[in-house]
């Protein structure tokens, strides 16, 4: 097969394809190729601006929310500032003025032991008190005793000691107590009323000598339900007129 | 570049490249197939029946879809979509403009969440703080006002005679009581409120106050054994006369289960001591105001 049987042969094979000489199509190509990069860069320039025109409105976007974030964090901050600001100092007026009612007070109050039916009644709040008896242990049938008096509580021991108030709860039923203090009255010694306190519990009072201090008092009820008998004294005159005020005020809890 | 048009399918092993050698005039002209080209001859003489056939009678190759259709006057598409290529620059440019709107779209909606629970949790969260404020107010105020209660007008304790002259302030909340002071040692207990029983070894009182008819030097052994002694803090020793071998303190464990401090003043004519104790450390601020208080006078 010569040359031109060749070509032929080639233009029979394909005879309307242009691009069979590789060298021929190049130009064709590249002039094509030129046409078309216009248009391409163009819609690649506007396809980047329309990118940037939508990031600058998302970064917008998310700055003005960052911005509505921070400024509600900031007046959040400042609102509780002010609130709490507020709150402490409403509460330290409060608690100035709980402390300013408390410190006018001349009275604090005293409770018992629960197994005591909680004996509770109010004393001057300057008063000492000492409790030599919780009531674990029974000395002489005295199961619970306290001491009060002002500035100290003198030594017990000593048997010229002067209290303000003796508390004593004795395992003992108020009738055996009260007939100690009737063989007193009917020696004359002493006196004997029946005296009620604030919230009705009633009781029996003995006024005039007793224990070697003079004129003095005691006051003798029961405790609650237990079968007790408490007995609240005064040595001599000196505090009568706060402990006409303790006995007036004594409550009890019963079960 | 382009495989061969029209369908033509090369055989096994024939170089497909239009770039490679050019085909000697020699070599034997590559071999239509059979099967996938019809006749050439029979195409060039009817062409329409070549172009009805060609998928018809190969089902296995694929139509040149694109490339240059039959009749050689259709543009090539697939050099076409190869020629239209976008800047190195705006890829770039794109890849970023995206990345930066995503980025800021996610913190936008972030925020915008955030904004929103903030919103819904203020009232809440306030409200908290508010109680904690309170209540560190109060736990303030409490301690301040009890402070101001024991010392703002403390009591005055005084001990003189027989046992020299001491006196010392002490809260006014405390209850006193004195045990023995006609007879033999002076004692006596403070404690806030009330004052226990004095034979129950789990008492523990604020400040017993001990003065006894011992020179302070025979008084130190009993509690060389306690912490360790040093010499009192100058702040106590503030009244005239004093020096430093009149005061020993001793901090420790006083007894089983007792921490405290002790001072031990030498008192009066010298034959006497006092012996101030405090049995927990929770006294022990006080404990130090009433040393800083306290004043003596020795006789000669």
């Amino acid at each position: 097969m010569d040359q031109n049987s060749m070509q032929n042969g080639m233009n029979i094979t394909n005879p309307v394809m242009p691009s069979v000489n590789p060298m021929s199509t190049a130009p064709i190509a590249n002039s094509s190729s030129k046409d078309k990069d216009q248009p391409s860069s163009a819609l690649s320039v506007i396809g980047v601006i329309a990118a940037c025109v939508i990031a600058a409105v998302a970064v917008v976007f998310a700055v003005q929310k960052q911005m509505l974030l921070n400024g509600l964090t900031n007046e959040i901050a400042v609102r509780k500032e002010k609130e709490i600001s507020s709150a402490k100092a409403a509460q330290k007026e409060a608690d100035n003025e709980a402390f300013e009612r408390k410190a006018s007070e001349t009275l604090k109050t005293f409770t018992g032991p629960t197994e005591l039916a909680m004996i509770n009644f109010y004393y001057p709040k300057d008063w000492n008190v000492h409790i030599a008896n919780t009531g674990s242990s029974s000395s002489g049938g005295v199961v619970y005793q306290v001491y009060f008096n002002p500035e100290f509580i003198p030594p017990t021991s000593d048997k010229t000691s002067r209290y303000a108030l003796r508390l004593e709860v004795v395992n003992k039923s108020m009738d055996a107590v009260q007939a100690e203090f009737d063989k007193l009255v009917d020696k004359n010694q002493m006196t004997k009323q029946i005296m009620q306190t604030d919230s009705g519990i009633q009781g029996m009072r003995y006024d005039g000598e007793y224990g070697g201090f003079g004129m003095s008092s005691v006051v003798v009820f029961k405790v609650g339900t237990t079968g007790k008998t408490a007995i609240m004294r005064t040595d001599g005159n000196d505090n009568k007129g706060a402990y006409e005020k303790i006995i007036k005020s004594v409550t009890e809890t019963y079960d | 570049m382009n495989p061969m048009p029209g369908g033509m399918n090369p055989m096994p092993g024939q170089n497909n490249n239009n770039f490679g050698p050019a085909p000697s005039p020699n070599a034997v002209p590559p071999m239509p197939n059979p099967v996938a080209m019809p006749n050439p001859m029979a195409a060039q003489q009817n062409p329409m029946a070549m172009q009805g056939a060609m998928p018809a009678q190969n089902p296995t190759v694929r139509p040149n879809i694109g490339m240059v259709d039959m009749n050689g006057a259709a543009p090539i598409q697939k050099e076409k979509r190869q020629k239209v290529h976008f800047p190195l620059f705006s890829i770039v440019g794109l890849v970023f403009a995206c990345s930066v709107a995503g980025v800021a779209v996610v913190i936008a909606i972030s925020n915008s969440l955030n904004y929103k629970n903030l919103e819904a949790s203020a009232d809440f969260s306030i409200e908290q703080a508010v109680l904690a404020a309170k209540a560190e107010q109060q736990d303030a105020d409490e301690k301040e006002n009890l402070e101001k209660e024991k010392w703002g007008t403390p009591n005055s304790w005084k001990v003189s005679g027989q046992w020299g002259s001491l006196s010392f302030d002490y809260p006014k909340i405390w209850s006193v009581l004195v045990v023995k002071e006609k007879e033999g040692d002076y004692l006596a207990y403070f404690r806030p409120d009330y004052v226990g029983s004095v034979s129950d070894k789990t008492e523990r009182f604020a400040l017993r106050l001990t003065i006894v008819s011992k020179d302070i030097e025979s008084v130190q052994p009993t509690y060389e054994k306690v912490g360790g002694r040093k010499r009192c803090n100058e702040d106590y020793a503030s009244f005239a006369g004093s020096s430093s071998e009149e005061w020993w303190c001793y901090s420790g464990t006083l007894e089983k289960n007792m921490v405290g401090q002790v001072v031990l003043i030498k008192l009066g004519d010298s034959q006497k001591t006092a012996i101030l104790q405090s049995d927990a450390t929770i006294y022990k601020s006080d404990f130090e105001k009433i040393l800083k208080s306290l004043k003596r006078t020795i006789s000669d």
